[in-house]
């Protein structure tokens, strides 16, 4: 389980590490619709998701820890 | 002694996500934008009536001027044409077409600037057209602008608006529709009729456009032009976008006269490109009453006869599409 977590942490970086060079990217060519293209889309919704999953990974550890 | 568990450092960690991060976004990158892959196309077909233009009557040697529409193209730009194919360094007519290219320059010292100009006036919309890489509609298919000149055998092409970039933007192509799905960007349509106007996004409908016989469509923009003809100095863009930079503009007059605009840039004592702002009133100087920009930085290409007119930043790069002056194949 520890394993399974450290893997969703680490991949909520990298999903939001991508966003911020999409960002950039846009900035720098928006034509190119680095954020909004079909595939982004599907992406941060998955980095939402996993977002909030570990948001509440952390929220029980809290709680655990603090009883 | 029970083993301890070995634990990555955590800087090893965040290295290793950078370089996820950097892989991905990479692989990304190559994979939706420039590996060639077809996109589906809608394949409308927008016919050209006859009521798309109604005073056009085509012209022949056999033909007298007097049984000529004395609204035809022909007819109103007769002092343009000639009646044989006469071609210099910088100009070319026939008695379908007339182009003429100048160099200007304006300006001295670090803050020049050189552009380049093609009056056109064609007697028929079908000796303006437009081509894709390859011959194929889709992302990751490009081509030098010279070299869909060539194989297109046109006699001026500049860069297009670079459809293949995305996925998204209304792309109408000799009377073709391909895509529909507008983006945000402003839209310039040429119809059947010789007219252009520009829409914003918001603003677009493309059955009515298709309705009224529209011909070709760019989607990058923005439109430089008023209503009235006029400059403008506020655009919806990037600030970046906005600054001097090379670029590439299509220019409209009245239907059968145009013109190709190509500003050299990033090339300091030669040309420092121009902003968006000083590229309007630039427009508006020339008397256009819709111009459109078009992709430019180091894609600016502009071609004529057999060679690149223009000084490329970096030598141009390969384009998914282009925009091209042609004698018409039939002539009835």
């Amino acid at each position: 389980m520890k394993k399974f977590k450290d893997i969703l942490y680490n991949l909520n970086i990298v999903l939001a590490g991508m966003f911020i060079v999409f960002q950039i990217l846009d900035i720098y060519n928006p034509t190119m619709n680095f954020i909004g293209n079909n595939v982004t889309v599907y992406l941060f919704f998955a980095f939402c998701v996993l977002s909030i999953v570990n948001s509440c990974f952390l929220l029980v550890h809290n709680r655990r820890t603090n009883r | 002694m029970p083993q301890r568990n070995r634990m990555l450092p955590l800087w090893l960690h965040f290295a290793v996500d950078l370089l996820l991060i950097a892989f991905l976004t990479t692989s990304f990158y190559y994979a939706y934008y420039r590996l060639p892959r077809n996109l589906e196309s809608e394949n409308i077909v927008i016919n050209r009536r006859n009521d798309n233009h109604p005073t056009y009557n085509d012209y022949s040697s056999e033909n007298h001027e007097s049984e000529l529409d004395k609204d035809s193209w022909v007819v109103k730009f007769a002092d343009k044409f000639t009646d044989s194919l006469i071609s210099t360094e910088d100009s070319y007519t026939s008695p379908d077409i007339s182009v003429k290219l100048t160099r200007n320059t304006i300006g001295s010292g670090k803050d020049t600037i050189t552009y380049y100009l093609a009056d056109i006036y064609i007697a028929d919309i079908e000796c303006l057209q437009t081509g894709f890489a390859k011959d194929t509609y889709g992302v990751g298919y490009t081509e030098n602008v010279i070299d869909m000149h060539r194989s297109l055998s046109a006699i001026l092409a500049i860069n297009g608006d670079y459809y293949g970039n995305g996925a998204d933007g209304t792309v109408i192509r000799n009377g073709i529709v391909y895509r529909t799905k507008a983006d945000s960007s402003d839209i310039c349509v040429l119809y059947y009729d010789g007219t252009m106007r520009t829409y914003t996004a918001d603003k677009f409908d493309i059955s009515k456009a298709a309705k009224d016989g529209a011909y070709q469509a760019w989607s990058f923009g923005p439109s430089l032009l008023d209503n009235n003809g006029g400059s403008l100095t506020e655009f919806p863009t990037s600030r970046r976008i906005l600054a001097k930079n090379p670029r590439t503009v299509i220019g409209y007059f009245e239907p059968g006269h145009y013109c190709f605009v190509l500003v050299d840039g990033r090339d300091t004592g030669y040309s420092s490109g121009m902003t968006m702002s000083e590229l309007s009133s630039l427009m508006s100087e020339l008397g256009c009453k819709v111009a459109y920009n078009l992709d430019g930085g180091q894609t600016s290409v502009m071609t004529f006869i057999d060679s690149v007119v223009n000084r490329p930043y970096e030598g141009g790069r390969k384009v998914s599409d282009c925009i091209i002056i042609k004698e018409r194949k039939n002539k009835k």
